[in-house]
């Protein structure tokens, strides 16, 4: 090829920059520029929207955490850009879009309908006693409070008197004082700057709410309802979280919010403010973020009952947490009060008692009597609310038998995978199982929640109590190993929650496993195992399956993610038949390049037309010039040659595709089983990407500036880049959407483009089947030597996964495409 | 083509009044008022060519505004900006006839680009 590429750019940046736009463009080129712009910024938003699709496609699938006041804030903003995407195109289109306004609003209108059942309630009343609530009064009590009125009122139970200062109060006080911005916050502090920005954002904010002025309405509201629960009866109070949600059988929130024993009535309303500040430590904040629940959901009403002075508690279980078939009831009883047992700092006393026979339970602490109400009230508990319960109980001093509370058996999400048969000997062997299921790694220590940052992925949590901080760890440990604690503890509700298998209780744990040792925990089996056990099955899923707030995500996906307008030949491809932000801005992005086609067309002199790149390529090129990116030397039109092409970025990435040992049209050495993969794939539902695009690739160009989509071989992508004198300006932003091929196959080529462009110098970020790469602020020549680099990648890439057999093979052919072994393509 | 002049309406005159300075500075005509009143009284006293019109504002707001320009004075191309963006309010603007939507903050050559064109536009 006559032209030298380092030379031919700098020449053509000289004449760009000698032939700039005129001071003041008439009133044509204005509007010739406008069009341009709003071309332009069109295709920028509809990146930002396919980006926010990519993360809700990861959060749906559990690749990535969230939090549904982030994801909230986030559509509220991307619902914008498509608003700005409908108006330029409409703009541009003369005012012949303005139906898809109506869809737009439609569309808006339904997710702002969703997050409406969310938003904060602030009318209701803000006392309720206990005798007054019912199971249906969890919006305003919270569901463990609205769970004991339905004990207390309809079970035939007795439970402790009290009352419920509900979320209505806790909405006005924060809102009030201004504190719920404040909170909202804390979700983003955790996912930017971690959990040891968390700590001080956290004390910040608790902080806060423990000085803040509670609304004298809400003091008179308590002192009225201690007047009239308690009358001039001397009490001391129990109080206790109970927040939306709380205690359901999804998320059970266990022992993550604060408890305060002993309060008398004149301290209630600081206690109560406490209480409301936890729902904002560190460890809530946390879990909620890992559930993927907003702070504003998990609303907090807060319980006050007399406190029981309990002989003995504990909780019973009217069915085994990991045996939910059986008939048993498990019951857990301390002397003294519960707290210490539920914290699971102490070892207690577990009973499993089949009803009928009692008396042959044994123990040391419950008589047959206490044992005979247990089991009939954890089964009749079991009939009224129609799951297995998890019951907290107390029995007084003068012998009267109480129910504290009464909430669903969390029970754990996966199957349990069956530990591997071995002659080997165990490490230990013991404890109880607080979740069952087979996990290896190494050990890691935890003797305080300072080192539960430092754990590694897949390790094995061993410590010598349980706690409920774990929840911030439990995504990524293989399994959890305690001295003491109690399966029917809140760290064995939230084990089970996350499907970590877990085995408390195993004296001489911490003792005996040294820190990075790697064990094998069978805490079905009760015993640990030195080494990796392979393991039959597969891994445990990372994360919960399923919550309130991924299936709030989901609604909330479903007027976001689904692409139904695939096939712009057809009538349904219309703005009526949109149905998601993705279908919207799919048309818009469609139709702008259509405008700006026919715009070309209407335009009357020659450079606007577009033109058919006379190219030896294996794919049909339109040019459309925005300003000085085509030069022609003869007039007339309809087809431009390489050598008429003076936009900078666009010689430059023709010169890459144009590269002469890139032999596109010899047959490869196609691997039959690839082939027969994307054949696979193709049949068992076409990619929608595939027939998105026509056949036709797009170069829209100007003396500076390039946008480039094509669809070669199975993928689709955009090269969008701007090269000029202006450093700051200067960008290439290159977006890449697999189709065809398995998921193994189109990952080794994620693999494959990212491990180029990062060795490029790219800033890669790849999400599901979407590489998004930018490269930005680079001087003139270098953007004009990776738009080469892409070119390359362009001809090289098409139908690469049919290559990509191995694993190694994604890093085997970035290696050869750094060296510009071509012939390997 | 006579020299644009631009009306800014905003209740916020910490905005305004920088605003204005920084117009004026690349030669353009600049008046301002603080509420939607005002901005109608001034729009009857003299030519302009386009209004800046802040949606949020007590009293009469920028919607109300636009709605009443359009009628009293079609030849003014109006110009919506928004620090408080919806898109329900967005959609209500452009079907009012509003040149263009814009959201807070802008750079002030963003500004006067839409100002020029909308300018141009109506000529």
């Amino acid at each position: 090829m006559g032209w030298s590429f380092r030379r031919g750019v700098d020449g053509l940046l000289a004449r760009a920059a000698r032939r700039r736009p005129p001071a003041a463009p008439g009133v044509r080129d204005a509007a010739f520029r406008l069009t341009y712009e709003r071309f332009r910024e069109i295709l920028s938003y509809n990146d930002v929207v396919l980006g926010l699709i990519a993360d809700l496609e990861d959060a749906l699938a559990g690749r990535r955490p969230f939090s549904l006041d982030v994801v909230r804030e986030r559509v509220r903003s991307v619902a914008l850009d498509a608003f700005v995407m409908v108006k330029n195109l409409d703009q541009l289109a003369g005012g012949a879009e303005s139906r898809l306004y109506d869809a737009l609003e439609r569309i808006d209108g339904e997710i702002n309908a969703l997050w409406a059942a969310t938003t904060e309630r602030l009318n209701g009343p803000l006392l309720v006693p206990l005798a007054a609530l019912r199971a249906g009064d969890a919006q305003w009590a919270g569901t463990k409070m609205a769970n004991l009125g339905e004990v207390a009122n309809r079970c035939g139970l007795a439970t402790p008197v009290g009352f419920v200062i509900t979320t209505v109060a806790t909405s006005r006080f924060l809102s009030e004082n201004g504190l719920w911005e404040r909170c909202d916050r804390l979700e983003a502090v955790l996912e930017e700057g971690g959990p040891s920005a968390l700590g001080q954002a956290c004390e910040e904010v608790g902080g806060a709410i423990e000085r803040a002025v509670i609304p004298a309405e809400v003091v008179e509201s308590i002192a009225a309802g201690i007047e009239m629960t308690f009358g001039s009866r001397r009490v001391r109070l129990a109080v206790r979280s109970s927040a939306v949600g709380e205690d359901s059988a999804e998320s059970s929130h266990a022992g993550l919010y604060a408890t305060l024993l002993d309060i008398a009535p004149e301290g209630l309303p600081a206690a109560w403010r406490s209480v409301v500040a936890s729902a904002f430590s560190p460890v809530a904040v946390t879990y909620r973020y890992e559930r993927g629940l907003s702070p504003r959901e998990a609303q907090m009403a807060v319980g006050c009952v007399e406190m029981v002075q309990a002989r003995c508690a504990g909780v019973a279980y009217s069915r085994p947490p990991d045996d939910p078939a059986s008939d048993v009831v498990v019951i857990g009883a301390t002397s003294g009060a519960g707290a210490a047992l539920a914290a699971g700092e102490t070892s207690a006393e577990t009973l499993f008692v089949v009803p009928g026979r009692e008396a042959r339970a044994g123990g040391a602490l419950l008589g047959d009597a206490d044992l005979r109400w247990l089991v009939s009230a954890a089964r009749g508990l079991e009939g009224h609310f129609g799951s297995a319960q998890d019951i907290e109980w107390a029995v007084d001093v003068s012998g009267n038998r109480f129910v504290l509370q009464s909430r669903p058996v969390v029970a754990f999400a996966p199957p349990p995978v069956p530990c591997p048969v071995t002659d080997r000997s165990p490490l230990l062997a013991g404890g109880n199982c607080a979740c069952p299921g087979v996990g290896s790694g190494p050990v890691f220590v935890v003797r305080g929640a300072n080192d539960l940052p430092s754990l590694p992925q897949g390790g094995v949590l061993v410590a010598h109590h349980s706690s409920p901080t774990f929840v911030s760890v439990m995504r990524r440990c293989a399994a959890i190993v305690t001295d003491v604690g109690s399966p029917t503890g809140h760290m064995a509700s939230l084990a089970r929650e996350f499907g970590v298998p877990a085995l408390v209780g195993l004296e001489g744990a911490t003792g005996k496993l040294r820190p990075g040792q790697v064990v094998t925990v069978d805490a079905s089996g009760r015993r640990v195992y030195e080494g990796d056990l392979p393991l039959e099955g597969a891994a445990r899923p990372i994360g919960p399956s399923d919550s309130p707030a991924l299936e709030k995500l989901r609604a909330l996906a479903s007027f976001v993610t689904p692409l139904g307008l695939t096939d712009p030949s057809v009538p349904g491809f219309a703005p009526e038949e949109c149905r998601s932000l993705h279908d919207l801005t799919r048309y818009v992005h469609e139709r702008a390049y259509e405008t700006v086609f026919h715009f070309g067309d209407l335009a009357r002199e020659d450079r606007h037309h577009s033109f058919k790149l006379d190219a030896r390529l294996p794919i049909v090129v339109r040019v459309f010039d925005v300003g000085g990116g085509v030069t022609l030397a003869r007039s007339g039109g309809g087809r431009v040659r390489v050598e008429e092409i003076s936009s900078v970025p666009f010689r430059a990435l023709l010169d890459g595709m144009l590269e002469p040992r890139i032999r596109w049209d010899l047959p490869r050495p196609v691997s039959v089983r690839g082939f027969l993969s994307v054949l696979g794939e193709s049949m068992a539902g076409p990619p929608a990407e595939t027939l998105q695009i026509g056949r036709l690739s797009y170069a829209i160009v100007s003396d500076c500036y390039l946008n480039f989509s094509t669809k070669a071989g199975y993928h689709f992508q955009t090269v969008d880049a701007y090269c000029g004198e202006s450093q700051n300006k200067n960008y290439v932003h290159f977006r890449f959407k697999g189709g065809a091929a398995d998921e193994m196959r189109r990952q080794r080529r994620i693999r494959f483009v990212s491990a180029v462009l990062e060795a490029l110098d790219f800033r890669v970020d790849s999400r599901s089947d979407l590489v998004h790469a930018r490269l930005d602020k680079y001087p003139g020549g270098l953007i004009a030597e990776r738009l080469v680099d892409l070119g390359h990648l362009t001809m090289c890439a098409r139908q690469l996964d049919m290559l990509m057999d191995a694993d190694e093979s994604a890093d085997h052919f970035a290696a050869a495409f750094l060296a510009g072994l071509w012939e390997r393509f | 083509m006579a020299d644009p002049r631009v009306l800014l309406v905003d209740d916020e005159v910490e905005f305004l009044e920088p605003m204005k300075a920084r117009i004026e500075r690349r030669g353009i005509a600049c008046n301002t008022a603080t509420n939607g009143e005002d901005a109608l009284r001034a729009l009857a006293r003299e030519r302009f060519d386009c209004a800046v019109v802040d949606v949020r504002m007590p009293g009469m707001d920028g919607i109300e505004l636009l709605r009443r320009i359009r009628r009293d004075f079609p030849s003014v191309a109006v110009v919506l900006l928004t620090g408080h963006a919806s898109v329900e309010l967005g959609v209500q603007g452009m079907d009012l006839g509003a040149f263009e939507y814009l959201l807070k903050p802008i750079e002030l050559d963003d500004l006067l680009d839409t100002v020029r064109r909308a300018v141009a536009q109506q000529a």
